[in-house]
């Protein structure tokens, strides 16, 4: 409508929400609109450098004369001084405009859009990206590195370019458990613990978190086409949780020697009853009396003979013997071992395991003692319950972070004052039968292995054992018994 | 002879120890020494037999399986008819392991005897204790 065009023609160049000016060949503005004034102050006959930059003399770059030399657009980003604060950035947009009297070009279009807070979001993008504290990492397709951090590049070296696996790993494949080939393929987020090695060589240890960051549509539909991962460095976590684990060993070997110390008490006081009781015998002419203390030395001499026995194999140091182990087959072992004995004790023995268990490092010789131990023990705690129709059962457990082992019973259960000692000391509800060594070792067991063992119990219903492992501190396989590992719990079949 | 306060009879004592071998040695030991005493190595049993037998006191091994010796003396301290019975906790740990925290509000044991015991020093608590309690009793 030609009111609308007058309209528009007559106050656009003013009202435009843009600071608007026209430059001539020398580069001073010919014309402004009401928003340059406003942004710039005074313009009447300066040159734009002495506007915008506070300068003598035109910019070493200027757009201006390159687009009057071509008569091409440009756009480009700049900081240009306005009237009141710092230099602020503007994205800048030149054009020439068309004499209508010589069809030259003498006068260019020079229009400027403030991006402060564009500018702003991008600078602490980049600072985030730049400078987070952990390793950030742009992956494509081919899981080349398309950008990195700081960190990761002061970490790893510079990698642009090059395989993650190369960058990350030194090695020339892809790794088994890659996060980000798994958000390519299902465009989920997906974490795992990792071992890389620095540029100078040392072994690092990482967490990392891969996640979406660019999906484009695809003939099959949208796909990812970038993974941003971001790692956190554990290697320090790594090495204070293994001297955790070193700790709690330590503290495992005193807390047995305490509890030593306490049996040997008791055994001791059984034979310092001995001589009494012979001695008061042999002094009362009551020779009935004189034989039950002989009977108790005796008695009390073959604990002790026991006890020695089982200290050599608790403590003479046996290496764990650490192969990649079928849990359900070391389970397995215990249930036939017990079958027997459990069927002589009328004890329903059954064992609930865990399907598809994967292979894990255990020493599974250690692993079977405490198996064997916990239904040993839940076979007993059965026959002292006098309950009739009594069950033990023994079952395998895994999820994300650990596996296990659960003993449950059924039997006598225990009241707090036992369930707090049973571990502490060297202690035994099983009178002349027991020395009070097997939970210790147990425990001493699965603590070799980063694991705990937690007792859950009832009197008169019964008992938990749960034995826990969490796979990120199970031990590493014994270089020596991983070489002899087919023979034993790798591949065997044990029959149910 | 050990006697108890105000009787000719012998101090009668009670004790409790799951191992039937320390029962036979405390118990020779206490009748070599004057006492009478008699011993149960079913702490289940204990309850109904000092209620019926009011020992002059007890000798209570703290650790036991099934009722444990801690469970026992709780019983033993909130039944009025038996609250007011000496007992002389028989430990294998340290006194300060023996009844904390547990006991909580519990009146603490009149003696504690550390395992291994030898005789003088079990002597030596059992007459303390008998003697205390027959003064106690005057006062």
């Amino acid at each position: 409508m030609p009111e609308i065009r007058d309209l528009l023609q007559e106050h656009l160049f003013d009202h435009a929400p843009l600071p608007i000016a026209v430059l001539d060949p020398a580069l001073r503005v010919v014309e402004a609109n009401a928003r340059f004034l406003e942004a710039f102050g005074a313009w009447r006959g300066r040159h734009c450098f002495e506007i915008l930059k506070e300068r003598s003399a035109p910019c070493d770059r200027c757009n201006v004369r390159a687009s009057l030399a071509d008569g091409v657009d440009r756009i480009a980003e700049d900081r240009l001084k306005v009237r009141e604060g710092p230099p602020t950035p503007f994205v800048v947009r030149v054009t020439p405009l068309p004499s209508p009297a010589s069809g030259g070009r003498p006068f260019v279009l020079w229009m400027a859009s403030d991006v402060t807070e564009a500018s702003s979001l991008q600078r602490e993008n980049e600072v985030l990206f730049e400078r987070a504290p952990c390793y950030e990492i742009v992956l494509d397709r081919d899981l080349r590195v398309v950008r990195m951090n700081r960190r990761a590049r002061e970490t790893f070296g510079e990698g642009q370019g090059r395989h993650c696996y190369q960058v990350f790993k030194h090695t020339d494949h892809a790794c088994r458990e890659c996060p980000a080939l798994r958000v390519f393929q299902d465009g989920g987020e997906h974490t795992s613990p990792q071992v890389g090695m620095s540029a100078g060589g040392k072994v690092t240890r990482y967490v990392v978190t891969a996640s979406p960051l660019v999906r484009e549509e695809s003939p099959n539909g949208p796909r990812v086409s970038y993974v941003i991962e971001m790692a956190t460095d554990v290697t320090a976590l790594h090495a204070l949780e293994r001297e955790k684990l070193e700790a709690e060993r330590l503290a495992a070997v005193g807390q047995t020697v305490a509890g030593l110390a306490h049996g040997l008490k008791n055994m001791l006081m059984g034979l310092q009853g001995g001589v009494y009781v012979l001695g008061s015998g042999l002094r009362r002419g009551e020779t009935a009396k004189a034989e039950r203390g002989m009977q108790m030395l005796t008695r009390n001499l073959d604990k002790v003979s026991t006890l020695v026995k089982d200290l050599l194999g608790f403590s003479k140091g046996r290496i764990p013997q650490v192969t990649l182990t079928d849990p359900n087959a070391v389970a397995r072992e215990v249930l036939d071992l017990y079958a027997d004995l459990a069927r002589k004790a009328g004890v329903e023995l059954r064992g609930e395991l865990a399907p598809d268990l994967t292979r894990a490092p255990l020493d599974a010789e250690g692993m079977h003692a405490c198996l064997a131990n916990l239904v040993s023990n839940a076979i007993d705690a059965c026959q002292v319950s006098e309950k009739p129709d009594c069950r033990v059962t023994l079952r395998t457990f895994a999820d994300s972070e650990a596996l296990g082992f659960e003993v449950l019973d059924t039997g006598c259960g225990m009241d707090y004052e036992v369930k707090k000692k049973i571990f502490t000391t060297f202690f035994t509800t099983k009178g002349e039968g027991g020395t009070g060594l097997g939970l210790l070792l147990t425990r001493k067991i699965v603590q070799e292995h980063g694991g705990a063992i937690l007792v859950d119990s009832e009197p008169g219903r019964g008992t938990r054992f749960a034995i826990r492992l969490p796979r990120a501190r199970l031990p590493q396989p014994t270089p020596e018994a991983t070489r002899d590992a087919g023979a034993t719990h790798d591949a065997r079949e044990i029959p149910q | 002879m050990m006697l108890s306060e105000g009787a000719k009879d012998p101090a009668r004592l009670l004790v409790v120890d799951d191992e039937a071998d320390i029962v036979e040695y405390l118990c020779t030991a206490l009748e070599d020494n004057g006492f009478a005493a008699a011993g149960v190595s079913d702490p289940a049993l204990v309850p109904a037999l000092v209620r019926q037998t009011k020992p002059d006191a007890i000798l209570l091994d703290i650790l036991m399986p099934g009722q444990s010796g801690l469970a026992l003396y709780r019983t033993l301290r909130r039944d009025p008819a038996t609250a007011g019975i000496p007992v002389i906790i028989v430990t294998g740990v340290s006194r300060s392991e023996s009844l904390q925290p547990e006991a909580g509000s519990l009146p603490p044991p009149d003696g504690y005897l550390e395992k291994p015991i030898a005789v003088p020093r079990l002597v030596e608590i059992v007459q303390s204790v008998i003697r205390r309690q027959g003064e106690d009793r005057h006062a």
